[in-house]
């Protein structure tokens, strides 16, 4: 076997194997991460003699002589300050999952050339992917590096004020960028066995019978479980709807190539990858439904059993008369949009260990979107609440974590074998397995006067939600309330159909389902700017909704509503841009905060003052790269009298942290973020009665804030359907010479900006996001129900691709929660594809209906 | 020309200008994105079996690269495989795996350096 050097140490692995899982199972060096093990996402980079390598492609049989550096051991002490400043500084840090792979391209360039052009730095990340950033802060990042490496010095920035409104650097950019902290798959427990799921041969079919005794005869394999070895509990788990089967029993019917049938325990992943061979299932195939109209037909095949059709959900909602309104109009403009199946593409495949802890419980390191939720699912699959949850570091969600994955399937594992587990689907099984963005297939009408003032709409939308529920009725639910827009008329009508099929599940994915009707009303719009003779930019200004005014859905909006504002901050820029005869298109939109309608919506944080005579945050808010906690530590520093030195930050659990909700509906800043305040005043009446640190210490302090909020459909005239809302504008221009994007702005009003740097990296990387949903990215499935791409086929814009993105984060007061803070995070990726969508419109005369557009340079050929 | 009597590209000096390209009557030479250094060291559009026997480091079509590529960014085309640069992540599977030893790392990492 090959010898070579790892971080100055010699080293002969005793197999012939890919570099990574080297690193990783055999010398522990985590830092390298698996982010798909097929070259594409570069979360696995290191270095090897000098030039950065995605560590899952060399044998280690090749690398003989050869000397590999990753961040942990290969960076100097100086380095590694430079790194973590500049990182942390240029607010580059989101996940983290990519970062080590980022820091590794970073080193490999500054180290040949200390002085790159920023198209030498695009090159440099131009093959690692990151989904959080968008790139744009990385790059500033590198920069930065360069600049305090020339200059031999770090930077001196005193000491930084971190109330609300400060660009403070993250609190885990150290962790992330030198690879110290863990994500679930980077803790190896002592005996611990791999698990893995034999999944369904046919999206529809009824399993006969499943023969494990092979299986269970190979040396190595420990368990063999089916449906059959669920204890007490559930088979069937669910975010809200419990329709996803954890393993389908014999006598089942699979409802998409995802299902797990088996699972397998064993000592290394290849004896796993044998035994799910030698398992032996029967099936009858059954005929599949792969598409809506499948679906919605008379005497279609039902994906479920248990159900009477194959309709998931269905929302009607009308105020006011649209159909007359419409009929009223001077001008009226109808069409038939398309948005197709995105994939969330983040960088951390869904990982899970579990084993049995000191008290007899089972214990979770889980990537998710809340502990409390995982807990919940695991708990009614066991049918027994003798289970914890911790999060580990989050590698990205988007939406894609909300529903269980391998949690509930690890921990059945756990029970069965006794042992320490871990699951982690690859990333051919994360493409398949976790539910997706909806496509959507929309008919909407839109009515206007003379002066292009909107007097009604109607829409008709169908989406595709797949195999399980998942988010899919939510989904549609505010896509049928924010499809209006935020605009001031009272005639809306929208119906909505979400159906099962045999496809892979859709749920939620960040945009929630406005991202795609957005997409529709936002070009009407646009088109009508046309018919009266105006700019976008004078409709979207005509129509705006303003503080006082009525929604669309009856809500009378609060003085925070900051949309005009937005309009305001690109108008400049925009007119400059038409003056310049250039392309320029336009789109509005708005975001609740919180998931409103009535939902049970708490924030809960406890404040407990430990032996270090620190305040630490315990919260079951996950932070899955938004920033969360640092979020906390500034809300707390600007509500008492504490220095952000004196705080902790706690991921969540879920034995002291309290269930403070999903991440997700954009709510944590506002919702946790409230709860926190009411925290922090219980903390300082005991403060300021004369207690100090030390008297506190074991003290907690409790604060919880209901977004209360009227359901759906409720008897008020003028109801309270979220909390609060976001508000944006972006304008995309065209270059006129390639036709490509020369500029992105993005003008967004959060209320009050908690980390302005922290709420630009979401801005970039929301936009970037919906560049590829809007350019390129699609999630094809053949007839058989089966994705076709790769995580590197996907079409998600890489370093090099990303124009210059203008984020203009406004303030707004107004919101009497959370000082303020409305937060951000959905509607950084809603506009953008309409604004894109007009502005190639205006480029070269073509409307374009559906997405991805086609006949732009980035449009992939076939 | 190269001690095989094969045009070899210096790419220090080369300023992509195009000429050699255009002039060759083989049309063997295409202007390559610098910053990627994965490339197939074959043009040979013979099937399999015959560019087997040509050369000892022909590509044959086997496909095995068209099929490792996350990207999808390489394909065979007409019996050899040709990679679409603006797609390719220069990630090196496809070198790694290719039984040929066709397609090379220019950096001398995944593959020697010739």
């Amino acid at each position: 076997m090959a010898s070579f050097i790892v971080n100055g140490q010699e080293v002969s692995p005793s197999k012939n194997q890919k570099l990574l899982r080297f690193l990783r199972d055999e010398l522990h060096i985590t830092s390298a991460k698996d982010g798909c093990s097929e070259g594409a996402c570069g979360a696995c980079t290191v270095i090897i003699d000098g030039q950065t390598c995605k560590s899952c492609v060399p044998d280690t049989d090749s690398l003989a002589g050869k000397n590999v550096i990753t961040v942990e051991g290969g960076l100097s002490d100086w380095e590694q300050k430079v790194y973590t400043y500049a990182y942390g500084k240029a607010g580059a840090v989101q996940c983290g999952f990519c970062i080590p792979g980022m820091v590794m391209c970073t080193k490999a360039l500054l180290d040949v050339n200390p002085e790159p052009t920023d198209d030498e730095i695009r090159y440099a990340l131009r093959n690692n992917y990151c989904r959080c950033t968008g790139y744009v802060k990385i790059m500033d990042a590198v920069r930065l590096a360069a600049k305090i490496l020339k200059e031999g010095v770090l930077p001196d920035d005193g000491d930084p004020s971190w109330t609300l409104g400060s660009r403070v650097s993250r609190i885990d950019v150290e962790e992330k960028v030198l690879g110290t902290g863990k994500y679930p798959d980077d803790y190896y427990p002592e005996g611990m066995l791999y698990g893995a799921a034999l999944r369904s041969k046919y999206p529809r079919a009824r399993v006969l019978s499943i023969d494990t005794s092979a299986a269970e005869a190979l040396p190595g394999v420990e368990a063999v479980v089916t449906a059959d070895d669920i204890p007490g509990g559930e088979n069937k788990i669910g975010h809200l709807k419990h329709d996803q089967y954890s393993l389908i029993p014999v006598g089942g019917l699979t409802h998409y190539l995802g299902d797990a049938i088996a699972l397998v325990a064993a000592t290394d992943m290849a004896t796993v990858e044998k035994a799910k061979k030698l398992i032996k299932v029967e099936y009858e195939v059954l005929p599949h439904v792969h598409t809506v109209e499948e679906a919605a037909a008379p005497d279609a095949p039902l994906v479920y059993d248990e159900e009477e059709t194959n309709v998931c959900a269905y929302k009607h909602i009308s105020r006011g008369n649209a159909e007359e309104a419409i009929k009223n109009s001077k001008y009226v403009i109808s069409h038939h949009f398309e948005t197709p199946w995105t994939e969330h593409a983040f960088l951390e495949p869904e990982c899970a260990v579990s084993f049995y802890d000191e008290d007899g419980d089972i214990f979770v390191y889980s990537t998710d979107q809340s502990a409390h939720q995982t807990l919940h699912e695991v708990t009614l699959m066991l049918g027994t609440d003798k289970v914890k949850v911790q999060n580990a570091l989050v590698g990205g969600g988007f939406g894609g974590k909300e529903d269980m994955t391998v949690q509930h399937l690890s921990a059945l594992l756990t029970y069965v074998t006794k042992k320490p587990i871990k699951m982690k689907l690859s990333r051919a099984e994360s493409l398949l397995v976790h539910p997706k963005r909806h496509p959507f297939y929309m008919d909407m009408t839109m009515g206007c006067d003379e002066n292009g003032v909107i007097q009604g709409v109607k829409a008709i939308v169908k989406s595709d939600t797949g195999a399980f529920a998942s988010l899919g009725g939510p989904v549609l639910e505010r896509a049928c309330t924010h499809a209006a827009g935020p605009y001031h008329y009272e005639n809306f009508e929208i119906e909505g159909t979400a159906y099962y099929t045999n496809n892979p599940p859709a749920g939620a994915f960040r945009g929630f389902g406005v991202t795609q009707t957005c997409f529709a009303t936002e070009t009407l719009l646009n088109m009508m700017a046309d018919k009266v003779g105006i700019t976008p930019w004078e409709i979207h200004y005509r129509n705006a909704i303003r503080p006082g005014e009525v929604l669309p859905n009856g809500q009378i909006v609060d003085n925070s509503t900051g949309l005009v504002e937005t309009l305001e901050a690109v108008k400049e820029e925009y007119d400059a841009a038409l003056a310049a005869g250039k392309a320029v298109g336009l789109g509005c939109a708005m975001k609740n905060a919180g998931v409103g309608v009535g939902i049970p919506d708490t924030g809960r944080v406890k404040l407990i003052v430990e032996e270090d005579e620190k305040l630490h945050i315990f919260t079951g808010a996950s932070c899955i790269g938004q920033g969360l906690g640092t979020v906390l530590v500034q809300m707390i520093v600007t509500n008492t009298d504490l220095s952000h030195d004196d705080i902790v930050y706690e991921r969540s659990n879920t034995w002291i942290s309290p269930d403070s909700g999903t991440t997700s509906g954009s709510r944590q800043t506002l919702v946790t973020g409230e709860a926190c305040r009411r925290a922090c005043e219980k903390f300082m009446e005991a403060k300021n009665s004369g207690k100090s640190m030390k008297d506190m210490i074991g003290e907690t302090f409790y604060g919880e804030y209901l977004a209360k909020t009227h359901p759906l459909g409720a008897d008020v005239p003028n109801p309270i359907s979220h909390v609060a809302y976001g508000y944006a504008t972006q304008v995309c221009i065209l270059d006129p010479k390639t036709g490509k994007i020369e500029k992105m702005i993005a003008a967004h009003d959060v209320g009050k900006a908690v980390n302005p740097l922290s709420c630009e990296g979401q801005i970039e990387g929301g936009v970037v996001m919906s560049m590829g949903f809007a350019l390129r990215e699609q999630y094809p499935i053949d007839e058989n129900c089966k994705p076709i791409d790769k995580y590197g086929s996907l079409g998600l814009f890489r370093s090099h691709e990303v124009p210059e993105i203008e984020a203009i984060v406004i303030d707004k007061p107004g919101l009497d929660v959370a000082c303020g803070a409305i937060g951000i995070g959905e509607i950084t990726s809603i506009p953008t594809a309409p604004a894109i969508a007009d502005a190639y419109c205006r480029f070269d005369g073509e409307r374009r209906y559906s997405l991805p557009l086609s006949n732009t340079p980035y449009e992939r050929k076939k | 020309m190269n001690e095989y009597g094969v045009a070899e590209v210096d790419e220090e000096k080369c300023i992509a200008c195009g000429q050699c390209a255009k002039v060759c009557p083989q049309n063997v030479i295409k202007i390559h994105e610098c910053a990627n250094y994965i490339v197939v060291k074959c043009s040979n559009k013979e099937k399999g079996a015959v560019a087997r026997k040509q050369c000892e480091v022909s590509c044959i079509g086997c496909g095995i690269c068209e099929k490792t590529c996350t990207a999808g960014a390489i394909h065979v085309e007409d019996n050899c495989a040709v990679i679409q640069e603006d797609i390719c992540l220069s990630c090196g599977m496809c070198s790694v795996k290719c039984p040929r030893h066709v397609i090379h790392d220019l950096r001398g990492v995944f593959t020697a350096v010739r």
